[in-house]
C-alpha cells in the first residue's frame, strides 16, 4: 500500500487524468464494437441473397430476405428438416448440463468439505484428466461405445459429454464450495441433517448463481460439439445442429456458392445461446462468489 | 445459539466421533465416497479406459481396418526425430503462452475497468462474454471472411483508412498465420478470465478500496498494490486453466488454416489429427497423444510447484 | 384389479402377435445408403435413387447425406462401414488413399463382377477397378478431369486477352490482369495441392513412361525397371520448379496459401475480383451459372512434347456394396445404377460426365453444359491418364502435399522438395 499520499493538485495532472479516462473509454468502446460487430455481421449476412453477399458484404439488408432460412428449415441440403437436428441438440445439451452439474457439484462438495483419505489423490485425478488430449480418444471410445450399445444413442452422448466436462467443472465447484461459509451447514448438522440433506437443502439452493455459471461455462461447447458427434452419431435422425452446419459447408466438389444458407444455419445455431445467456446473465453475475451469503 | 454454544457443541460432536472404533472411519466417510463416486466412475469408464486403450495403441502400428502390428517403442523413436512434431510443439508453446497472456491480461484490464464502474459498464459486462458462447465453426467462418485478403473486412478497412501498406495475406502467410489465429483466440476468449477475475475483484472488501482512495492512490497504484495481491490465487488459477486449454487447442486452428500453409500454424492437436485421420496412422498418432499428455501434465505440475499454490482457488 | 390387469396384458400380447405377423405384408426391404452430400455426387445419387425408389416399391433405399467436415471419408471405413449396423451400400472413392484396398483386404466389400459382365465400361476403367485377385469391388459412377482454368470472358475481352498457348503467354496475361486491378488465378490451396495443379504439371513434365512408372514405383512390388525413374531427375524437379516460377510471377491470387475453403476461391471468381479460377471439370458442370459474365476455360500450356496431355482423370468415384444380410438387394440397386438408365439419371441430376461407352455424345449434350461436353470431347481425342492421387497410398500423398506446400511458400527449394519425395518413396517401399 502506498505510504506517501499523492493528491492531484496541478492542472497538468488533472488533464492527464482526464486524458487517461478518455483513452480508456475509447479503448473500451473500440473493443465493444470489435466484439459485437462480427455477430451482427453474421445475422445481416444471413438475411441477404448470395449475389448481394458477394458484391456488397457490409451493406445492411434492405429488404431482409428470409429465403436462406426457409431453405435451411426445409432441409434440402441435408435430407432432413432442421427441427430434427435442433431437438437432438436440445435433448443432448439439456441432459448433459443437468447430469454434469449434478455429478460435479456433488463431487466438488465432497472434495471441498470431506476430510477423507484419498481426497488429495482424487483432486490430482481431476487435474490429470484435464490434461488429456481428447481427440485421441475418438477411436477407442467409438469401439467401446459400440460394444456396450451406446453408439447412435443420445444418452450415450450425454454420458460422454458429461465426462468430458467433469474435470473442469468439478474443480470449479470445489473452489466455490471451499469459500462457502460453513456456519449454515454446521447449523443444519447440529439440527441432525444427514450430509446429503445438508447439501441438498442448505447448500444447493443458495448456490444457484454458481450452478448457473457452470451451465453457462459449459453450454457453449456442448451445444456446438462436432468431433465426437460426427463419428458416434451416424444415423441421420440422431444428429445434432453442428453436424447440420457441416453439411452446409460445401465439399470441395461443390458447384454453387451457398454462403447465405451457411450463415442462416449458423445464425440459427447461435440464437439459442444468445437467448440462454440473456436470460441467465443475472444469475451468473451473482455467480461464482459465495458473497451472496453475507 | 451463541457462538460459544456452537463451538462447544461442535467440539462435543467431534470428540464423540473420534472415540469411535477405527473401522468407523470409512463408514463415517462413506457419504463423501458416495458423493464423488459418480464423477470418478464416469471418468474412469469414459476417459480412463479409452485413454488406456490409446496408450496401448501407441505401441502398435494400425491403419484402422486390418489387424494391428506390434512395433514396441518404434513410434516414439520416430517421434523423437520427427521434424514436424517438434515444429508443432514449438508452435503450441508459443500459442499457449501468447493466448494465455493475451486473454488473462486483457481480461484482467477489462475486469478492473468494469469493477471501477466506468460509464456503460453493464453493457460491457454483458457484451464481452458473448463471443465466448459462440460455436467454433461460426467463429472460424466469420474470421476467415474477415481475414480474407481481397475482400475481407480487415484489409478493406485498412485500405480505406489509408493504411493499405499494412494489408497482408493474413492466413496465407508463413509468418502471420499463427499470430492471426492467436488474435482470434484472444478476441473470443478474453471474456472468460474477465468474468472470473471480475467476481474475484468484486470480492475485495469495500473498506480496502476506501482506504486506498483516502490515501490518494492512483488507479495504477490501486491495481498494483491492492487488486493484484488480493486476487493473486485466482489469477494463477485462471492462467493455469488457460494454459492447459491452449496446449490442447485443435478446433480453431484446424478450421482456420488446417495447420497450414506449409505447417506454419500447425499445433500438436492438428498434427495428431492429421496423422490419425488423414494418413490413417492411429498408432503413431497415439504416440503423439502420449507425448502431448506428458507435456501438458508436466507443465501444469511445474506451474503449481513454482507458484506455490496448493489448490485451485477461484 | 389383478384380473383386469391380466386381461389387458393378454389382449396387448395378442395384439402384438397379430401385428408382428401382419406387418410384412409388402415384404419390403429397406437399404441404408450413404453418400457425400452437396452438388455433384450428392445431387447425382439423390436423383438416381429417387428414380429407383419410385420404380421399385419392394426395395426402398434410405439415402443419408454425409458432410465432408472433419473428414467423413477418413473415418467412415473404420467406424461406419466396419460396424455391424453400417450401411448396405455407399458411394465412395475406390482409391488407396481412401482405404479402399484396406476394406477389400478386411473383407468388407462384396465383389461386383457380375455387374461388369454386362459391359458398358471402357477398358481403362475396367482395368482400374480390377484388383490383383481378379475381382472388381466397385462400380464407376462418373469421370472427372482436372486441372482446368476457367476465365471471366468479360475481363479478358475488356483487356484484349486470349487464352494462353505458352507459359510466357500465361505470365503476360497475369501481368495485364494485375495491372488492371484484378487477381489472376484463385484456387483451393488444399495443403499445397492447389486443386491438383501438381498433377497437371506431372502430366506435362514427365514423359508417358515416367508418369506411369512414378505412379507405381512407390510400391514394394514395383519392378527395377520402374524404379529407375526418380523425382530428382530433371523432369521431376521441373514440376516443382514450375510451381516456384508460378509463385514468383504472382500467378496466384494474393493470400492463396490461406484458401483452405473452395467456397472462398469460388467467391473470388464469381464476384469478379479474380479473373481466373482453377478447378476440375466438376466446376464447369453448372456452378458458374451466374448472370454477370460468360465463362470459358483453357488448359495450362504444355511443357514436354513427350508428355501425356493437359488433364488427368479421376475414375475412382464409385458405388460399393458391403457384405451384409441385404447384399443381394444392394447389388440389384447397384446393377441398376451401373446400367445406362441409372447412369443417365445420375448424370442428369449431377451434371457430371458418365464414364460409359454406350452413351453417345448427342444424348450427353442434351443435359450437359456445353463446357463439360467440350471437355469430354477433348478428352476423347487427347486421352487423360489416371491422377496421382488415385494410385498412391495416403502417406505418399501426404508427402506430396508437404513438398508442394513448401515450394509454394518458399520454405524449400524445388530440389529439396524432389528429394523429400524420393525419401518418401523409399520409405513406402520399406527400404
Amino acid at each position: 500500500m502506498p505510504s506517501s499520499s499523492k493528491r492531484p493538485t496541478s492542472v497538468a495532472e488533472r488533464w492527464l487524468q482526464l486524458g487517461l479516462k478518455v483513452f480508456i473509454t475509447a479503448m473500451l468502446l473500440a473493443w465493444l464494437v470489435l466484439q459485437v460487430y462480427p455477430i451482427f455481421f453474421l445475422f445481416i449476412t444471413s438475411l441477404k441473397s448470395d449475389p448481394d453477399i458477394l458484391s456488397a458484404p457490409y451493406a445492411l439488408p434492405f429488404p431482409p430476405q428470409f429465403s436462406n432460412y426457409t431453405a435451411v428449415i426445409e432441409g434440402g441440403r441435408t435430407n432432413q428438416s432442421i427441427l430434427v437436428y435442433f431437438s437432438n441438440s436440445v435433448i443432448i445439451t439439456a441432459g448433459t448440463l443437468i447430469l454434469l452439474i449434478a455429478v460435479s457439484s456433488l463431487a466438488g462438495y465432497s472434495l471441498a468439505r470431506g476430510k477423507f483419505p484419498g481426497n488429495a489423490a482424487t483432486q490430482q485425478l481431476f487435474l490429470l484428466a484435464l490434461a488429456v488430449p481428447v481427440h485421441v480418444l475418438l477411436i477407442p471410445i467409438y469401439f467401446f461405445f459400440g460394444q456396450i450399445g451406446l453408439r447412435n444413442n443420445l444418452f450415450g452422448m450425454i454420458l460422454l459429454y458429461t465426462t468430458l466436462g467433469l474435470p473442469f467443472t468439478t474443480i470449479l465447484m470445489r473452489a466455490y464450495f471451499v469459500s462457502f461459509p460453513k456456519e449454515l451447514e454446521e447449523a443444519a448438522r447440529i439440527d441432525g441433517c444427514s450430509r446429503f440433506a445438508v447439501f441438498w437443502r442448505v447448500v444447493l439452493p443458495i448456490s444457484r448463481g454458481a450452478l448457473a455459471s457452470m451451465a453457462i461455462i459449459n453450454i457453449g461447447w456442448v451445444w456446438s460439439e462436432l468431433f465426437f458427434g460426427l463419428t458416434l452419431l451416424d444415423k441421420a435422425a440422431l444428429r445434432t445442429l453442428p453436424l447440420a452446419i457441416a453439411a452446409y459447408k460445401p465439399a470441395s466438389m461443390a458447384q454453387q456458392t451457398a454462403v447465405g444458407e451457411l450463415f442462416a444455419i449458423m445464425a440459427l445455431t447461435v440464437l439459442p445461446m444468445l437467448v440462454f445467456y440473456f436470460l441467465f446473465q443475472n444469475q451468473i453475475r451473482k455467480g461464482m462468489t459465495a458473497g451472496a451469503v453475507k | 445459539m451463541s457462538a460459544q454454544d456452537q463451538a462447544s457443541t461442535r467440539a462435543r460432536v467431534d470428540s464423540q466421533a473420534a472415540q469411535r472404533a477405527p473401522g468407523f472411519r470409512f463408514r463415517e466417510n462413506l457419504h463423501w465416497y458416495l458423493f464423488i463416486a459418480p464423477a470418478v466412475l464416469l471418468l474412469i469408464a469414459f476417459m480412463g479406459f479409452p485413454l488406456y486403450r490409446s496408450l496401448e495403441l501407441s505401441l502398435f502400428q494400425w491403419k484402422g481396418l486390418l489387424p494391428r502390428k506390434w512395433v514396441g517403442l518404434d513410434n516414439f523413436v520416430e517421434l523423437f526425430s520427427d521434424v514436424y512434431f517438434w515444429n508443432a510443439l514449438s508452435h503450441t508453446i508459443v500459442f499457449a503462452a501468447a493466448a494465455t497472456v493475451g486473454t488473462v491480461g486483457l481480461g484482467f484490464l477489462l475486469a478492473v475497468a468494469i469493477s471501477r464502474r466506468v460509464p456503460l459498464y453493464r453493457l460491457y459486462r454483458f457484451a464481452f462474454y458473448l463471443p465466448v458462447m459462440l460455436p467454433m465453426t461460426v467463429v472460424a467462418a466469420l474470421w476467415a471472411r474477415i481475414y480474407e485478403p481481397n475482400f475481407g473486412l480487415l484489409n478493406t478497412t485498412l485500405n480505406s483508412l489509408g493504411l493499405g501498406a499494412l494489408a497482408q495475406p493474413w492466413l496465407g502467410s508463413l509468418s502471420l498465420s499463427l499470430p492471426a489465429i492467436i488474435a482470434v483466440v484472444i478476441w473470443q476468449y478474453a471474456g472468460f478470465p474477465m468474468i472470473v477475475l471480475l467476481a474475484a475483484i468484486e470480492g475485495i472488501p469495500e473498506e480496502l478500496h476506501q482506504a486506498a482512495t483516502l490515501d490518494g492512490a492512483s488507479e495504477l497504484d490501486r491495481m498494483r498494490y491492492l487488486i493484484i495481491p488480493m486476487i493473486w490465487p485466482v489469477l494463477v488459477s485462471i492462467s493455469v486453466v488457460q494454459v492447459i486449454f491452449s496446449l490442447k487447442v485443435f478446433d480453431i486452428v484446424w478450421v482456420m488454416t488446417k495447420g497450414g500453409p506449409a505447417e506454419s500454424s500447425s499445433v500438436l492437436g492438428t498434427y495428431l489429427y492429421r496423422r490419425a485421420f488423414e494418413q490413417q496412422e492411429y498408432g503413431y498418432a497415439s504416440a503423439v497423444a502420449v507425448a502431448m499428455f506428458a507435456i501438458i501434465f508436466t507443465v501444469t505440475y511445474l506451474y503449481y510447484r513454482l507458484s506455490k499454490v496448493d489448490a485451485v482457488e477461484f | 384389479m389383478n384380473y383386469t390387469l391380466k386381461r389387458i396384458a393378454a389382449a396387448s400380447f395378442a395384439a402384438l402377435l397379430v401385428a408382428s405377423v401382419a406387418a410384412p405384408a409388402i415384404a419390403e426391404t429397406r437399404l441404408r445408403m450413404t453418400v457425400l452430400g452437396g452438388p455433384g455426387a450428392g445431387d447425382g445419387t439423390q436423383g438416381a435413387i429417387k428414380a429407383w425408389n419410385a420404380a421399385n416399391p419392394d426395395i426402398q433405399v434410405d439415402l443419408e447425406l454425409q458432410s465432408d467436415e472433419l473428414n467423413w471419408q477418413a473415418t467412415a471405413p473404420t467406424t461406419m462401414f466396419a460396424a455391424s449396423d453400417g450401411p448396405d451400400l455407399s458411394w465412395w472413392w475406390c482409391s488407396p488413399s481412401f482405404q479402399y484396398k484396406d476394406m477389400i483386404a478386411a473383407g468388407l466389400l462384396a465383389p461386383l463382377d457380375d455387374i461388369y459382365a454386362k459391359g458398358g465400361y471402357p477398358d481403362g476403367t475396367v482395368q482400374y477397378f480390377t484388383e490383383p485377385d481378379g475381382h472388381k469391388y466397385g462400380v464407376n459412377t462418373d469421370v472427372v478431369w482436372t486441372p482446368y482454368v476457367y476465365y471471366n470472358k468479360k475481363i479478358f475481352a475488356d483487356l484484349g486477352l486470349q487464352p494462353p498457348k505458352t507459359w510466357d503467354d500465361l505470365y503476360a496475361i497475369v501481368d495485364k490482369v494485375r495491372g488492371a486491378g484484378y487477381q489472376p488465378i484463385a484456387a483451393l490451396y488444399d495443403y499445397g495441392l492447389v486443386n491438383h495443379l501438381p498433377d497437371g504439371l506431372m502430366e506435362r513434365s514427365w514423359t508417358k513412361d515416367e508418369y506411369t512408372a512414378m505412379l507405381h514405383n512407390w510400391s514394394p512390388k514395383s519392378t527395377d525397371a520402374e524404379r529407375k525413374f526418380k523425382w530428382t531427375d530433371p523432369d521431376g524437379v521441373r514440376i516443382f520448379q514450375t510451381l516456384k516460377d508460378m509463385v514468383d510471377k504472382k500467378v496466384f491470387a494474393d493470400g492463396f496459401a490461406g484458401i483452405i475453403d473452395d467456397e472462398v476461391a469460388k467467391s473470388l471468381f464469381t464476384s469478379g475480383k479474380a479473373a481466373m479460377y482453377q478447378t476440375g471439370s466438376w466446376g464447369g458442370a453448372g456452378m458458374l451459372d451466374q448472370k454477370q459474365f460468360d465463362v470459358g476455360f483453357f488448359y495450362y500450356p504444355p511443357i514436354n512434347k513427350e508428355a501425356y496431355g493437359p488433364v488427368g482423370s479421376w475414375v475412382p468415384n464409385c458405388f460399393v456394396a458391403f457384405n451384409r444380410p441385404h447384399l443381394d438387394a444392394a447389388k440389384k440397386v447397384i446393377a441398376w445404377l451401373a446400367s445406362k438408365d441409372g447412369a443417365l439419371a445420375y448424370a442428369k441430376a449431377s451434371g457430371l460426365t458418365i464414364g460409359r461407352t454406350d452413351v453417345d455424345a448427342d444424348t450427353l449434350k442434351s443435359f450437359l453444359k456445353p463446357a463439360v461436353a467440350q471437355m469430354a470431347a477433348d478428352v476423347g481425342t487427347m486421352g487423360a491418364p489416371p491422377l496421382f492421387e488415385s494410385a498412391v497410398p495416403p502417406d505418399v500423398l501426404a508427402a506430396l502435399k508437404l513438398a508442394a506446400g513448401q515450394v509454394l511458400t518458399g520454405a524449400a527449394t524445388p530440389e529439396q522438395a524432389a528429394k523429400s519425395m524420393d525419401d518418401a518413396y523409399a520409405k513406402a517401399r520399406g527400404q
